[in-house]
Formats: structure tokens, C-alpha cells, sequence
């Protein structure tokens, strides 16, 4: 009988093509539920030390009581397990580029880096997890803060063009931005790092909560929930399309009223475009920070590759998991650079672009006077071939007087 | 011209009269009417009689009772016997009595279904004055109104290809339809077979599951043609006893049921005149204005020739060929629906088709149906004689015999098909490959908590094919109490359904540069290979090139006189074996997996009408391969000299024998010839000694040999019965196959041979050739 568990097994494991008893199948991984051992002292226990961090990256961790070779047919079994899943699929995909697969995760490129140091377990009504904060108080931080908060950040909101962002100073604004398994939607999408950024005296503080393994996630999004208590505006980028649905996604199959899609939310990234488009390579969040901030990251884990690190870490693999956190915090420490930059008002020397978002926004804002200004401005700078010049015709249509407007179209046919 | 004419005309017609080999009456029947049951809801009572529906037939009351006490029902009455109605009462009843706190899923198993069911609700509804939102959500769904549905509909209807794939790996988007769904509507259930089936059988468990995370445990109402083991089958596709509903009450004027066997045209070797020619011979005699017919053939490639045979004909005769239509899958969304309304009010006077047109598509009814080969199944039968069929008035089918055993078989066994009780459905929801794939699905929809429960699965299956998932794969988290998915891949993607799902190769119009349409990949390689003819509404397309990987073939409208037909080799190698009895000193029997290579080799080009051979062409291609499942008979040594199988022609008898059970096989596990490929060697390599090799021919297997392993013993028996009805001298088409193609004794051979497995009967030892 095929339904017998060994003459299952062996079915199996002959389609696999492997041998009988030449794998056994590793003794469950011995990786050591990381921190369970420590009892919660108070509601902050420093997880440092009950983290594993391998010294030695070339050391795995996984059933060290199994022999070395026995490493090698595993991986095979892997890879045919995948055929045989995959087998119609690949038929299926015939010429198109074959799908990214990192089920089988790489150790991505570079030397393993351990969890930091800092990250400390919380306990909240739903369990434990994991936090990181870190302050980034570099003075151009500050003075970004500080121009976001004493501008008012009135032209950022502008930019936005939307009208339910206009009456929320961005001082109780949070900056998100999270780390995901994967960039499809699909419920098996997991956010396993949020990067909350709030605005403290002199200082941004980030967040990062952090999911040791899937069974953290109730207590790390209640955790995010209540981080974003108080804050009245959510800054992203791209986020609108993606980060909000993904961790909305997650609170609603756990069962949380979640108030992601409700939240006022102002992306970066359509000024971005708004501003950049055709003219930087892309619009990618770390471009703009080269080009238009200036500032460079040295040995940056690509976000493609964090996925992987997380598996391998989750796996009790050795990772590069302490650059994920690097690579969330330099994000959300952008979005406030970014956010600053947009927040300054227009000048002489800002592009037509940004005075025509500047006078859409104005004219969202029930401020037609204004908008018209800016709006000469736009058509004074922008090249008259350009599609923003026809976009910006389209707006001073717009613009022009409502009685103006009702008259010339009611003008009767000669 | 009416129904009866035609009748009056055949009879007298002297070429045909005599072919007409069994008739079989279907009487008139009364209407069973019953009123609304009590408990219904008045006001959805209301919204049917706005509809003109003043009273139910009995089958439609039965199941809406069924329906309102909570139980899960089957329906398995005929085709147009108002089947819609019992799913959609119940389900409207729910909807208003819940203030619309109620949802139901329509799982249709094409498109084509989903747009006539959401028309028809959406005039109930409307008469009902419900304000419910009844639409179809699937692949052709504009993005824009997803959300909308998702949120506000009331009734959807999608298929389970968008199931599987869109709606269960997204399901977080969809957690208030979900937690409100009460009902599932399963339509056409007996094309959940097969491979196919076994597959939506997991895509429904998935279904399932996800509901019972928010809390809903959905009823599931059921429609399907007559099958003989309904109450088998739901149980095996949903896991739970249903009520079978299968007293039909409705009205029917008498329907005439003919089997044509055409006509002997060489006695000795039993050769009968081409069921194709035929079809176009009894056109002329049923086919015409003033009424509708539809034909149906059994491939894409002969609904063309048929299509330009019957269009021709018209030519001549002066009338509008316009008016004759072929039909098929692979043709685009919009000519099918063309199609559909044109057979609905009636400027389409004669369809040729697949049997795309076999489920419900609403094309209304017509008067004279005509199927060219017997469809496969039983209950395929019926439901395409069921095309033909209006009220109170007469109807025809015909079904015109092949030259292939199945076909003479039912010609000398017509009970068979008039018996209409239709066959088992098979079906393997654990399937090894099938569940494992519908396993990992699941994990990435939903953690699975241990110990792991997927339906009614065999819970150990499904622990083993998780732990594998986890600790080997990698594809899984095991923390102990949960499975986590922990991959970057949206498995659903990986997984299809069934070959024509999404594995689709384009037939590009070069010179039109137009999509003209559109045909699965394991038929492409005999279908649109460099040189090929490809046939489209009755014109003639060649294949000028055939992008093999880039899954497009190029193709130009030609003027030719002829059309191509492929040629495939097939290469079988044993695995290893499974199971295995013997039968001494006769034979083994042994179930297991071979490995099956699949080559397109070369093509003919067929003269139209005179079917001459007038070219031949080389095919360049990829092959096929795949693994799968295989019974095999073995012939004791001993036997087989006692047989004399190495002895001159009796040596090509065997080859006989394999073609005989290839097609006797499906007369009892529900599949399509197409279904299982079949070998027949005198000395195999593997067991070196006679043996006959039948297999699933779709990858890994799909309880179709299995299951003609355990049923061998009937199998051979009825092989045997058509070996001796068969009343040709040696050998025929209808029996073991033409002498030319076996040779002069296979069919003493085959009658030893089966006499001797089924009955242990040896035939007399020859007698020694001794010198004295």
C-alpha cells in the first residue's frame, strides 16, 4: 500500500532518484530556538547573547552530527524535488525568462553577518519579538528634521496633491519602509523586517522590529500597530502600492483590524517620478539618493538579496541577516532625507517639473491664485515640446476663471 | 423541415436505410411539475415567476428542499432540464434572507459557461429586484473592477483555473467573501476527471481550508451529465456525501437515437467506408435550412475538413455557406461568442464542432445532432445527443461508427450506449505528484499547523510530503508546531492544472499579423509543425515556421487540395514495478512506471475528399518525455511457444492484441483513447518475452492503468467478446485492426491468445514435425 508511510517514503524518495538509506534525512536541524532559553528578566532583555552568532561562517550550523557527504545528496534530492514539482511549469514557461527561484537560497555574496547586537526581545499581550533601535543624529539628519519641521513641510504636502494629506504637518509623520519574502502579493508574501521612522527632538529614531521566525509575526505587528499609534501620516516610497497592502495583508489574515489602506499616506516615490522621470536612469530610491542627495552606500546588501538572507537565518544558516537591518535603516534614514528635500519650496532655480507639481498641489489646495503663479513659472521653464508642457497647458485650462470656463463652453453654436 | 421528414427521408434513403444498425427511442415524456417548496423564499418564488416560471420540475424542487435542510446535493438530469435553477434558487433564497450577508462561488469548468450563468442570474436578479452583484471574476476581469467584485459581489463565477492561481494565494484580499461564503456551485462536474479532476480536487480542498480559517463552512451543490458512480465521485472530489438528485422531471418530445455503421466496403478485411465521408453523405440528407444541426467530431483537424466539406457543398447547391459554422477550441473569445449567438437566434443553420460545444454553452436547442465517432464515454454521448432536443417536438441523433473497435463495439453492443448509465468516473486526489504540488500550494496560502490535515488526504502522505517539503526542499519552516513558507515563488504559477491550461503555443497569421489562434503544446508538435496545414473556419493555413520554444508558429493562407496528419514515434522503457500476480502458466501481470519518450517523426499530406497520400515531409522537433504509470502483460516463455507467436505472421498478432486492449481499456475507466499510449513488443528488452505495455499518458500518472491493472480480469473478457462477435474473417478495423496492418492471423491470434489468459484455454499443441 502506497499510503503506508514507508512505502510512502520510498516512492518518494525514488522519484527523487536517490537511493534507499544513502540520505537519511537530516536530523532536525538543531538550530536552537534562538533566545527561548532566556527568561524575559523585564519587558527589554538584551538578545545578544542568546542569538547565535557564528564566528566562522564557513561552519554550518545544521546537523552537525551528520556526516559531510551527506550534505551533498540532500541538495540533490532539492533540486529534483524541485524538477518534480516544477516540471510542467518549466514546459509551461518555455521561452520566457526562466522565474528567479531562491527557495534553495544562496548564501548571498559576502562574508555572514550575525544579528546586531542591540536587537533586544519585546513581549507584548501577543508574544515576543524582536526589536533594533538606532538613532541616525548625523547633522545633516538634523538639519533635514529641523527644515521639515519648521517649513512646516507645507511644499511637501503640496507635492503630494492630495488634498487629505494637506492638514498633517509632517512632525507626527512615520517614515516605513519593510523588508518581504517576495514582490508578488500572494499570501505566502511574509514582512519579516519593519522599519518605522519617527522624528524626535534633534534625531530620527528607526524602529525596526524584526521577525526571529514566522511565529513572531502576531506579536511584531501588534508591536508595529502600536508604533504607529499617534502618528497622524504615513511616508513611503512605493509604499502605496506595496509595503501598506503587504503588512495589511498579513494583519488581516491574522485576524487584526488593520488600518493601513485608511491611513493618510504620502509616496515619495510618485513625486519622485514627477520630478526625475525620463531624467535620471530610474527612480529608484537608492539613485535618488546618489543623484539627488548625494550620498553613497558602501557594501549595501541589494534588496533582492534579503529574502535569502532571511531564509538562511530563519534556517539556522549562516546569513548576511545583520546587513538586512543596515540596508531597512539606510531606507528609512532616506525617506526623511528625500522627504526634506521635497519640502523645500520652489526657486529660481528649481525645474520646470517642480514648479508645475508645486502648482497642481496649490490648485488641490483651493489656492488658485497661488497655483497660477507657480504655474507661469512651470510654463516659463519647461521646453515647449516636452509632455509636461502639454500637461501643464492642460493645468492652466484648469485654472482658468470658473466663470471663464462655464461661458466658453456654453458659448451656443454660431 | 421538421424533425419527422427527416426521419421519413433516411428510412427511404436506399444508401443509408441499410446502415442504420440500431435505433433506439427515447419516448416523450410529461413534465413532473412540483410546486415551490414552502420554505423558499416569496420573494425569490416571485422572481421566477416574473421569469414565466410558474411551477418546478420534480428534480428542481428536490434539490432546493435538499438545498434549504442544509444537505449537499448532486444533480445529474439530462442536458437542459433546467439544472441551473436548482443552484440558483437555493442560492438567491440565501442571499435574501441574509440581507446579503450570504456569498456564493460558481466554479465553471470554462469561461465560455461563466458568461451565460452571470446572464441568466443577472435576470433573476433583476426581476427579483434583489440588488445583488452577480458577475464572472477570471483571467479576462479588467484589474480596474477587481476590487470592487471582491468587495461587493454576491455571486461570483470563475473557473478553477483563476481559483487555483488568482483568488486561494491571495485570499487575504478576499477574507470577507470568504468568511461570508456559504455556498459553492460545482457545474459540469463529470469533466472533473482524470488528471484534471485530481487536480481540482485539491484546488477545492485548498478552497476549503482557507475557508475554515475565517470561519465558513460553505455548502456544495453539484451538477453533472449521468454518470454511474455520482455519489463516488463528489465523494472523492469535495470529501463529503452528497445527495444524488438523478429523477428527471422534465418535458421532452421523443428523441430518435440512430448508430450508422458505414458500409463494408471489402468483406475480407473488414475495411468500412470513411465515417467522414459518411457524415458529409448523411449532411446532405439532415443538414439544411429551415432547421439546425450541429455535428461533432472528434479532433480539431476533422471539425476543419468537415467544416470545408460541408461549406463546399453548400457552394454547389446555391446556398450561403455563411451559414455553416466550425467550432472549436483555439479559437478566439469573440468568434466563439459569434458563433454561440448565431446558433441562439438561428442565422446559423449547421455546426460543425469538437466537443467544445458538448457542456452547457447556451447555443439554445436544435433539432438534429450528428456525432462522427463515439465520443468516448458514455455520458459525452448523451450529452451531445442532447444538443438535439426542443420541446414537444422530435429529435435526431445519429452516431456514425468508426472503423476502430471502440466504435464497432457499440455497434454490435448499442445497450451499451442506450443503457446511458454512463461510466465510473476516475479520479486520484492523492495522487503522489498531484497532492505533493497541491500540498505545497497550500503551505504558501496558509502555515499548516501539526499534525497537518488537507481534506481528507491521508494524513501520513500528507506529513511526509511536508517533511520533505521542509527539511529537504527547504521550501518550508518547521518551528515545531507550524509549517512556514519560506520561499521567494509563487508556487500556484508552477502548477498547472491540465497541459492546455496555460502551456499555450500561438498560431500567428504572418501575413495578417493577427492571433488566429491558439493550441496546447503536447498537440503542437502534430498540429503546426513546419509544413503543416492548419485548418480555421473551413480555410487553409501552412505553417511557414513553428517557434518551438518561443511557443509560436507563423502560418499562411494557402489554396491547397490537401491537409497534413503527423506521424509520432514512441520509445517506453520499465522503471521498476509496483505490484505484480501471476497468472500460471499463462501470464504476469505487473503495475508500475516506465519512462516514455515521444517523438514527431514525419507528416503526410492528404489529398481533400480522396484521402490520397500525395507528400510526405521530415519533422524537426523536440520530443516529448515524461514518467508515468504502466500495466503490463507478460507472456510466459512457455506460453508463448505454445501460442506460436514466433511463427511467421503470427508474430504481428500480438501488435493486434495491444491495439485491441488500447481501446477496450476505455470502455472502463472513464479516459480518452488520447489518454494512454500502449506498446506491443514480442521480446522485451526489460522482461525478455512477449510483453503489452498500456499507460497514462500525462506525466506521473493518473490511476488509469492502475485501475485497468485491478479490473484485467474484465478488460480481457470483453476483449475477448468482440474478438468473436466480430464478424469479419481476419481481422478488422473494428476488432483487432486491418490485416495490413497486423497481418492474416491476428485475429486467431488474439482470439488464442485472450482465450487462453481469460480462460485457460490452450490452443491443440502443433503437432511435431518428426521424420520418422
Amino acid at each position: 500500500m502506497a499510503t503506508e508511510p514507508d512505502a510512502f517514503r520510498d516512492r518518494l524518495k525514488r522519484k527523487l532518484g536517490l537511493a534507499r538509506g544513502s540520505a537519511e534525512p537530516a536530523a532536525s536541524t538543531s538550530d536552537a530556538a534562538p533566545a527561548s532559553d532566556v527568561a524575559p528578566a523585564s519587558d527589554v532583555v538584551p538578545a545578544s547573547n542568546a542569538v547565535p552568532a557564528p564566528d566562522d561562517a564557513s561552519v554550518a550550523p545544521i546537523a552537525p552530527t551528520a556526516p559531510a557527504l551527506a550534505a551533498k545528496p540532500r541538495a540533490e534530492a532539492a533540486l529534483l524535488l524541485e524538477r518534480m514539482f516544477e516540471r510542467r511549469a518549466k514546459r509551461a514557461a518555455g521561452a520566457a525568462a526562466p522565474r528567479e527561484r531562491a527557495s534553495i537560497a544562496p548564501l548571498p555574496r559576502g562574508p555572514a553577518r550575525p544579528l546586531p547586537s542591540a536587537l533586544a526581545l519585546r513581549v507584548n499581550a501577543h508574544g515576543e519579538h524582536a526589536e533594533l533601535e538606532r538613532r541616525f543624529t548625523e547633522p545633516r539628519m538634523q538639519e533635514a528634521l529641523q527644515h521639515l519641521r519648521e517649513h512646516g513641510s507645507e511644499a511637501l504636502r503640496l507635492h503630494a496633491q492630495r488634498a487629505e494629506i494637506l492638514p498633517f504637518a509632517l512632525a507626527r509623520a512615520a517614515f516605513l519602509d519593510t523588508e518581504t519574502t517576495a514582490l508578488h502579493g500572494g499570501a505566502g508574501c511574509t514582512v519579516f523586517l519593519i522599519g518605522v521612522g519617527l522624528l524626535e527632538d534633534g534625531a530620527l529614531r528607526v524602529h525596526q522590529v524584526f521577525l526571529r521566525s514566522p511565529s513572531d509575526e502576531a506579536a511584531s505587528l501588534a508591536r508595529v500597530l502600536e508604533l504607529l499609534e499617534g502618528v497622524d501620516v504615513l511616508v513611503s516610497f512605493h509604499g502605496k502600492s506595496f509595503d501598506r497592502h503587504r503588512l495589511h495583508a498579513r494583519l488581516a489574515m491574522l485576524g487584526f483590524d488593520s488600518p493601513l489602506l485608511s491611513f493618510p499616506h504620502l509616496d515619495l516615490g510618485h513625486i519622485a517620478r514627477r520630478f526625475y522621470r525620463g531624467e535620471l536612469r530610474d527612480q529608484r530610491l537608492q539613485t535618488l539618493e546618489r543623484e539627488v542627495l548625494g550620498l553613497h552606500r558602501e557594501d549595501d546588501l541589494p534588496g533582492s538579496q534579503c529574502p535569502a538572507a532571511w531564509f538562511a537565518h530563519v534556517g539556522g544558516r549562516p546569513s548576511r541577516i545583520g546587513d538586512v537591518f543596515e540596508h531597512n535603516a539606510l531606507d528609512v534614514a532616506s525617506l526623511a532625507l528625500l522627504a526634506a528635500r521635497f519640502a523645500a519650496s520652489p526657486t529660481e532655480s528649481s525645474s520646470g517639473r517642480e514648479w508645475l507639481s508645486y502648482a497642481r498641489g496649490l490648485r488641490i489646495a483651493e489656492r488658485r491664485d497661488d497655483a497660477r503663479a507657480a504655474l507661469e513659472q512651470a510654463i516659463a521653464k519647461l521646453n515647449a515640446d516636452s509632455a509636461d508642457y502639454l500637461r501643464a497647458q492642460e493645468e492652466a485650462r484648469r485654472l482658468r476663471p470658473a466663470r471663464a470656463r462655464s461661458s466658453s463652453r456654453a458659448k451656443p453654436p454660431a | 423541415m421538421g424533425v419527422e421528414a427527416i426521419l421519413e427521408r433516411l428510412r427511404r434513403d436506399g444508401g443509408v436505410a441499410g446502415n442504420l444498425v440500431a435505433e433506439h427511442v427515447v419516448p416523450p415524456a410529461d413534465a413532473q411539475l412540483s410546486p415551490f417548496p414552502a420554505a423558499l423564499d416569496p420573494r425569490v418564488v416571485a422572481a421566477f415567476r416574473a421569469r414565466g416560471i410558474e411551477q418546478l420540475y420534480s428534480h428542481q424542487a428536490e434539490a432546493i428542499e435538499a438545498a434549504l435542510c442544509g444537505r449537499d446535493f448532486v444533480v445529474t438530469t439530462p442536458t437542459a432540464s433546467g439544472k441551473t435553477l436548482c443552484y440558483n434558487a437555493p442560492v438567491l433564497h440565501e442571499a435574501v434572507v441574509s440581507q446579503r450577508a450570504s456569498k456564493a462561488l460558481y466554479l465553471f469548468p470554462t469561461k465560455a459557461l461563466s458568461q451565460d450563468q452571470v446572464a441568466e442570474l443577472a435576470r433573476l436578479i433583476e426581476s427579483g429586484g434583489f440588488g445583488l452583484h452577480a458577475a464572472t471574476y477570471d483571467g479576462d476581469t479588467p484589474p480596474s473592477i477587481r476590487r470592487t467584485l471582491r468587495e461587493h459581489g454576491d455571486i461570483l463565477v470563475t473557473n478553477p483555473y483563476m481559483l487555483h492561481v488568482g483568488i486561494l494565494p491571495n485570499h487575504p484580499k478576499w477574507i470577507d467573501f470568504f468568511r461570508n461564503l456559504r455556498t459553492i456551485v460545482l457545474d459540469e462536474v463529470h469533466t472533473l476527471a482524470g488528471v484534471f479532476g485530481s487536480h481540482v480536487a485539491n484546488v477545492l480542498r485548498r478552497l476549503l481550508r482557507i475557508c475554515a480559517h475565517y470561519g465558513a463552512r460553505p455548502r456544495i451543490f453539484a451538477s453533472s451529465a449521468s454518470i454511474a458512480n455520482a455519489a463516488e465521485h463528489l465523494r472523492r472530489l469535495i470529501g463529503r456525501e452528497v445527495q444524488v438528485i438523478d429523477r428527471d422531471g422534465s418535458p421532452r418530445g421523443a428523441k430518435h437515437f440512430w448508430i450508422y455503421n458505414p458500409p463494408l466496403l471489402e468483406p475480407v478485411s473488414g475495411l468500412r467506408a470513411n465515417a467522414l465521408d459518411e457524415a458529409r453523405r448523411l449532411a446532405t440528407l439532415v443538414a439544411g435550412e429551415g432547421h439546425q444541426s450541429i455535428f461533432f467530431t472528434r479532433s480539431r483537424a476533422m471539425t476543419e475538413v468537415l467544416t470545408k466539406y460541408l461549406k463546399d457543398h453548400a457552394t454547389e447547391q446555391g446556398r450561403d455557406p455563411e451559414k455553416i459554422r466550425g467550432y472549436r477550441g483555439g479559437y478566439l473569445p469573440d468568434l466563439r461568442r459569434e458563433i454561440e449567438k448565431g446558433l441562439r437566434d438561428g442565422g446559423i443553420s449547421t455546426v460543425i464542432s469538437t466537443n467544445a460545444l458538448e457542456l452547457g454553452i447556451d447555443i439554445g436547442r436544435l433539432d438534429v445532432c450528428v456525432m462522427v465517432g463515439y465520443p468516448g464515454s458514455v455520458a459525452s454521448t448523451w450529452q451531445q445527443a442532447g444538443r438535439a432536443g426542443r420541446r414537444g417536438s422530435s429529435s435526431l441523433a445519429v452516431l456514425i461508427a468508426r472503423g476502430l473497435p471502440m466504435d464497432q463495439y457499440l455497434a454490435l453492443h448499442p445497450g451499451y450506449v442506450f443503457g446511458g448509465r454512463g461510466e465510473h468516473l476516475a479520479i486520484d486526489p492523492d495522487n503522489l505528484v498531484v497532492l505533493a504540488s497541491h500540498v505545497r500550494c497550500a503551505a504558501f496560502e496558509l502555515a499548516f499547523a501539526k499534525p497537518a490535515v488537507f481534506g481528507n488526504a491521508p494524513s501520513e502522505q500528507v506529513a511526509g510530503i511536508l517533511d520533505y517539503l521542509a527539511h529537504e526542499a527547504r521550501v518550508l519552516h518547521d518551528d515545531g508546531q507550524r509549517y512556514h513558507w519560506m520561499a521567494e515563488t509563487y508556487p500556484a504559477e508552477e502548477v498547472s492544472l491540465d497541459a492546455a491550461d496555460i502551456d499555450n503555443v500561438v498560431v500567428v497569421d504572418a501575413e495578417r499579423k493577427t492571433v488566429l489562434g491558439e493550441l496546447d503544446r503536447p498537440s503542437s508538435i502534430t498540429q503546426v509543425h513546419k509544413g503543416a496545414i492548419y485548418g480555421h473556419q473551413g480555410r487553409q493555413f501552412l505553417v511557414e515556421e513553428f517557434d518551438h520554444a518561443g511557443r509560436r508558429a507563423y502560418v499562411r493562407e494557402v489554396l491547397t487540395d490537401y491537409y497534413t496528419e503527423a506521424e509520432t514515434e514512441t520509445e517506453v522503457r520499465v522503471l521498476h514495478l509496483d505490484e505484480s500476480r501471476e497468472h500460471l502458466p499463462s501470464h504476469r501481470s505487473h503495475r508500475g512506471e516506465v519512462h516514455v519518450v515521444t517523438t514527431a517523426t514525419v507528416f503526410k499530406k492528404i489529398r481533400f475528399y480522396t484521402r490520397e497520400n500525395v507528400g510526405a515531409g521530415d519533422i524537426d522537433l523536440p520530443p516529448e518525455e515524461m514518467e508515468t504509470d504502466a500495466w503490463m502483460i507478460v507472456l510466459e516463455p512457455e506460453a508463448a511457444r505454445r501460442l506460436r507467436l514466433s511463427e511467421g505472421h503470427r508474430s504481428k498478432g500480438w501488435r493486434g492484441l495491444g491495439k485491441l486492449l488500447h481501446q477496450v481499456v476505455p470502455l472502463f475507466v472513464r479516459c480518452d483513447l488520447g489518454d494512454l499510449g500502449w506498446s506491443a513488443e514480442l521480446r522485451s528488452s526489460h522482461f525478455e518475452a512477449p510483453a503489452i505495455t498500456l499507460w497514462d499518458d500525462h506525466p506521473d500518472g493518473v490511476h488509469l492503468a492502475a485501475k485497468a491493472y485491478e479490473l484485467e480480469g474484465e478488460v480481457l473478457r470483453a476483449a475477448l467478446s468482440i474478438v468473436r462477435g466480430c464478424a469479419c474473417e481476419g481481422g478488422c478495423p473494428g476488432c483487432v485492426g486491418p490485416r495490413a496492418d497486423v497481418g492474416p492471423d491476428a485475429k486467431s491470434v488474439c482470439e488464442d491468445v485472450l482465450a487462453c489468459l481469460v480462460e485457460g484455454v490452450w490452443p491443440p499443441s502443433p503437432t511435431p514435425f518428426a521424420i520418422a
